[in-house]
């Protein structure tokens, strides 16, 4: 393994800096003269303080997926920087980068689209191991039982199909396996969208745990400004391709600046909009 | 009686012989007047889409009502043949999806896709069916000059779609509207317009509504009385702002503690306080309360028969052993 990058840059350094990031999207009309191009990225900045949790917010289409994929090395960005843990990072994507970045990992929406339906618990989160290379086979093994156990599945879970686990039990499964790669950024895109609020809570409750044990920082991307308020320690406001607005939670929705902000905050059910 | 809908005893279970059979509502009980909004709130397996489902007769095969009857306006919808039903669904009691993507017609116009319910109700001709089809999106917010009535469902967002499919829902000035967790698919700007504009609508057009959600923000938002659903059964009925305010099962004040804020920004404890576990497999459920297994206030008695129904105040009640 290599030495851990965290080490080598100073500590009131950003762990991650993100300066004029571009990303177009080629689309494909109907016909040849319809083809466009979408611009989902419009010179991003961004910074995030190691072991800060900050939350990425924004109306749907403003960007926030294709920013964490460009940081997940998931798709090589069109111009732009990218700093992390002190150093500049090419800006490629798997393809030219099998590897992927392990110190970067995401945890994805939809775990029923995320998971190869047809590998084991296990199998699932020994593939990281394998593309990193880390470890023997028995240690790899070995690392895959205990990673399964720090997000909370019982000793059983190893042989089990993603379709055979309930919801919560496919996100903690998408969880260890981002945990494989022993991250330092993880990407929280909506990883609590789509669950009972006692699920919700469990798996909130879990990263919250991982990260105060482990000292990871985290991206969350999030639509519901009641998590935001939970979860967050500081907002990025996106609109258009761009970060329109940053600021610490509290004050964020208390008191937006930008009109996209406003917008956000307005749509949070807060009294009840019943007078009969 | 002026009760609209009255569900009686009903009983539902999926699974055919040979498979475990899986208990999916068991001995639910409770009316709905003509001018009512009744929220239903419970997590996934609770059995709310299924009672949705029963609702309008379209349970999926293998679902089947053992027991218990829906009377609505004098019919009992659980023995009524297919004939009554196809008069009766769409028309007077019509659903709103979760997904509105999926309940619309990727190919068809949007204004055809109301013609198209209209037409399977009423006689009507193509120009009366287009005139009230237009004016039933200009109900829920869409101008003829807004070009959106031409429009194929590829080109809305999710909450356009979702108005649609709730113009189609009310073409046929129904007497009831259950909408099932209509507002999950969408973002928080378009999940608060959806729900304003149901509102508006039972104010406006005098209907009953029906909202599901896991939410009890989304419910807070819109309706004035709440059930509890847990494993199939009612465990809690009451006035929104009461049962919001001051739960009184242990399972209904586990949800609420382990939901989120209302207002945030509020100065909290940062982990969650939530129900511990995971809600019990309908296929091997115990004699006793469906909750025993998870609820911090278990008795002796819990595990071994069911708790029957408790009047708590005028229009409380409670299934719980506590308040026996």
């Amino acid at each position: 393994m290599n030495s851990d990058p965290a080490e080598k840059f100073s500590q009131d350094d950003a762990l991650l800096r993100v300066r004029g990031l571009c990303k177009a999207y080629a689309r494909r009309g109907n016909w040849a003269w319809s083809h466009s191009r979408v611009e989902s990225l419009r010179g991003v900045d961004l910074e995030i303080p190691a072991g800060e949790s900050l939350a990425l917010i924004g109306a749907s289409g403003s960007g926030k997926s294709s920013l964490a994929r460009c940081l997940a090395c998931l798709e090589k960005p069109d111009c732009g920087e990218i700093w992390f843990a002190g150093r500049k990072l090419a800006l490629e994507d798997v393809s030219a980068n099998p590897r992927g970045r392990p110190k970067i990992q995401m945890v994805f929406q939809d775990p029923g689209l995320s998971l190869n339906p047809r590998l084991t618990a296990t199998e699932i989160v020994t593939e990281p191991l394998l593309i990193t290379g880390w470890g023997a086979g028995a240690d790899r093994a070995e690392r895959a039982a205990e990673l399964l156990k720090l997000v909370g599945l019982g000793a059983d879970a190893g042989g089990r199909l993603p379709s055979q686990f309930s919801g919560g039990q496919r996100r903690r499964l998408s969880i260890a396996r981002a945990l494989a790669a022993e991250p330092i950024l993880l990407i929280l895109d909506e990883a609590l969208a789509g669950l009972d609020l006692a699920t919700q809570a469990q798996i909130a409750n879990l990263l919250l745990d991982l990260q105060a044990e482990r000292g990871l920082t985290y991206l969350w991307i999030l639509h519901d400004l009641r998590l935001v308020a939970r979860l967050a320690s500081r907002v990025a406001v996106m609109d258009e391709g761009r970060i329109v607005e940053t600021a610490p939670t509290a004050q964020l929705l208390r008191d937006p600046q930008s009109p996209p902000g406003r917008l956000l905050k307005e749509s949070i059910l807060t009294t009840p909009l019943w007078i009969s | 009686m002026d009760s609209l809908l009255h569900v009686q005893n009903l009983t539902v279970r999926y699974g055919a012989d040979g498979q475990r059979p899986k208990s999916a509502l068991c001995d639910v009980d409770f009316e709905l007047a003509g001018d009512e909004a009744l929220g239903l709130l419970g997590e996934s397996g609770s059995g709310k889409t299924t009672l949705a489902l029963a609702l309008l007769g379209l349970l999926p095969p293998g679902g089947s009502v053992e027991r218990g009857a829906i009377w609505f306006r004098g019919t009992n919808l659980v023995a009524a043949g297919p004939r009554v039903l196809r008069k009766i669904q769409g028309a007077e009691i019509s659903l709103v999806h979760q997904e509105p993507a999926l309940a619309l017609n990727p190919v068809m116009r949007v204004a055809d896709q109301v013609i198209e319910v209209l037409r399977a109700h009423q006689h009507l001709t193509g120009q009366q069916a287009r005139a009230k089809s237009l004016e039933l999106l200009a109900e829920v917010g869409f101008a003829p000059e807004s070009g959106i009535t031409d429009a194929f469902p590829h080109q809305l967002s999710g909450g356009q779609r979702q108005r649609v499919v709730i113009a189609q829902a009310i073409a046929c000035r129904p007497a009831l509207i259950v909408a099932d967790e209509p507002t999950t698919a969408l973002d928080t700007a378009a999940q608060r317009e959806i729900l304003v504009l149901l509102r508006d609508l039972h104010h406006r057009m005098k209907l009953a509504l029906i909202l599901i959600s896991h939410d009890p923000a989304v419910l807070a938002a819109a309706v004035q009385r709440i059930l509890v659903m847990y494993a199939g059964r009612i465990v809690e009925d009451g006035p929104a702002a009461q049962l919001l305010q001051n739960p009184s099962h242990p399972y209904t004040r586990g949800l609420l503690r382990c939901g989120l804020p209302v207002i945030p920004g509020s100065a909290q404890a940062r982990r969650f306080d939530c129900v511990p576990g995971e809600p019990p497999d309908l296929a091997a459920l115990s004699p006793g309360c469906a909750f025993a297994s998870r609820c911090p206030e278990r008795m002796e008695v819990c595990g071994v028969c069911a708790p029957a129904e408790t009047r708590l105040a005028q229009a409380q009640r409670v299934w719980c052993f506590k308040y026996e």
